[in-house]
């Protein structure tokens, strides 16, 4: 998936899903304070993105996530990290 | 001790979805029962339920608003919207006055079960999202109507079965009383899933008359063969009677009394003297006399025993203890429209009596077949008629044999 078919498919629920203004969505956007997102809504990220990308983050690496442009680097990351197995 | 008025009401129910069309249903006989054939895969033996709509709520609240919503919780952010702009209260007197919630409401079964179901089938808990935290609580509804209207005084939830939404108004009137609140939103609400009712229809208490619907609810018929579970939310404005004056605000009807008791019968076992005993206390508490009262809304249910145990109830209370020894009031049962509500029962029949005693008349008890034996020396009102009401008694006798009983006066 290239980045910019993350880009979109990350602006696209947080307009649909996320009822946020497509304006606001610039890579330097901050969650909290400029998208107004709160710890919650960190937990209903990280079912929209298992949803929409097949990750599955962690809350603590969620927490790290400070602006939107971190939001689609960490997707891209977990994308791209080597699938995880039991042994 | 403060007097304590309605100012304000809100309903969503399958009888309408607002004050207006409740009230033509109630005066036509309309029926809200339907199918839910879906049900019969689920092991079901009833199939019936009241058809309560499912509000579109995405152009009345944000997402995080909409998101801690229970399915019951939903109708009552209907049903409060309404009863606030009923008694004129808007957003900007909701924060700048103290006003307190009390909700009835006993399961959140859609929710506790969706909680469990999802974490399974996915392994993994933070896969549930932030909703269901709150959704799965019985308090969800009182919690999300003071996180939506600013209802910043006492919150309180009632957890007492088929008495919950009765209680609900009890407990809000005492705060009243008492002083320390000046108003309460006071309601009750109810889920209609498939999973609200289930272990109900595995004690064999709901209706099996899967083949008529709208017949099925039958309250003192004798060929009843169980309630038909049904649900939505209703919503009452509690006010203090100085501040009401003071307000300008329309008063609707006084909570003139409540009475409580509690069965002595096994579980499951409806009494007539918990029941009668419940009433007296009620009249006792209202300083009212038996033939003070016009008009009975019963609980009964169109369950076979519980029924009777009321009838024999009313029969010991207002004919054969009446120093008058006069008739019974009237009474009807508007569970034969509805369904039962269940934990919404008691603030929806508050509703449904008061816009009775309002627009002068009597809904009635439909699918009266043969008159049951045991309620033949009561006046049940099988058709609509007109009448004055000034004083209502409405009774909820909650599964478990927790008993409350709710009088209301027209001022």
């Amino acid at each position: 998936m290239t980045k910019q078919e993350i880009i979109d498919k990350t602006n696209a629920f947080l307009i649909d899903e996320y009822e946020k203004e497509p304006t606001l969505l610039k890579p330097e956007a901050r969650f909290r304070e400029d998208l107004d997102l709160n710890s919650l809504d960190y937990m209903d990220l990280m079912v929209t993105v298992n949803k929409v990308f097949g990750i599955m983050p962690a809350p603590s690496e969620m927490n790290l996530v400070v602006t939107l442009g971190d939001f689609y680097d960490f997707i891209e990351k977990k994308l791209n990290e080597p699938e995880q197995t039991n042994e | 001790m403060k007097r304590v008025v309605v100012t304000g009401m809100g309903i969503w129910s399958c009888i309408g979805q607002d004050l207006q069309s409740v009230t033509e249903s109630l005066k036509l006989g309309h029926s809200g029962i339907g199918m839910r054939p879906e049900r019969k895969a689920l092991g079901y033996h009833s199939l019936l339920s009241g058809i309560v709509p499912r509000p579109d709520l995405k152009s009345l609240l944000d997402r995080r608003l909409r998101n801690t919503l229970s399915e019951e919780a939903e109708y009552a952010y209907m049903a409060t919207h309404e009863a606030l702009i009923n008694a004129h209260i808007d957003d900007d007197y909701c924060l700048q006055n103290e006003i307190g919630v009390v909700f009835g409401n006993d399961t959140s079964n859609q929710a506790v079960l969706a909680s469990y179901l999802g974490a399974v089938e996915a392994g993994n808990t933070f896969m549930l999202g932030s909703g269901m935290a709150f959704q799965a609580l019985t308090c969800n509804v009182a919690m999300n109507m003071a996180n939506i209207f600013h209802l910043r005084g006492a919150n309180f939830t009632t957890a007492s079965a088929c008495a919950s939404g009765a209680q609900s108004i009890t407990l809000a009137a005492m705060l009243i009383q008492s002083g320390q609140q000046d108003i309460i939103i006071a309601g009750g609400a109810q889920e209609t899933n498939d999973k609200s009712m289930i272990a109900f229809d595995g004690v064999n208490t709901l209706s099996k008359r899967n083949d008529n619907p709208a017949h099925a609810s039958r309250p003192f018929d004798k060929n009843r063969d169980g309630l038909v579970p049904s649900g939505g939310a209703a919503v009452l404005v509690l006010e203090e009677y100085e501040h009401a004056v003071a307000r300008g605000a329309m008063i609707y009807a006084e909570i003139a009394g409540f009475g409580f008791s509690q069965n002595e019968t096994p579980l499951g076992q409806p009494s007539a003297d918990g029941e009668y005993k419940a009433m007296l206390n009620a009249l006792h508490n209202a300083n009212l006399q038996p033939q003070d009262i016009d008009y009975i809304n019963a609980h009964a249910t169109s369950t076979v025993s519980g029924d009777i145990a009321e009838a024999e109830a009313i029969k010991r209370l207002f004919i054969q203890s009446s120093i008058c020894n006069l008739q019974s009031p009237m009474i009807s049962s508007t569970k034969s429209l509805t369904g039962h509500e269940c934990w919404m029962a008691g603030a929806s029949e508050a509703v449904y009596s008061i816009l009775m005693m309002q627009n002068s008349f009597l809904a009635p008890s439909i699918n009266i077949e043969e008159l049951d034996d045991a309620a033949k020396d009561l006046n049940i009102v099988r058709e609509t008629q007109e009448a004055q009401i000034n004083i209502a008694l409405s009774n909820s006798f909650g599964f478990g044999g927790t008993n409350c009983v709710l009088v209301f006066r027209k001022i």
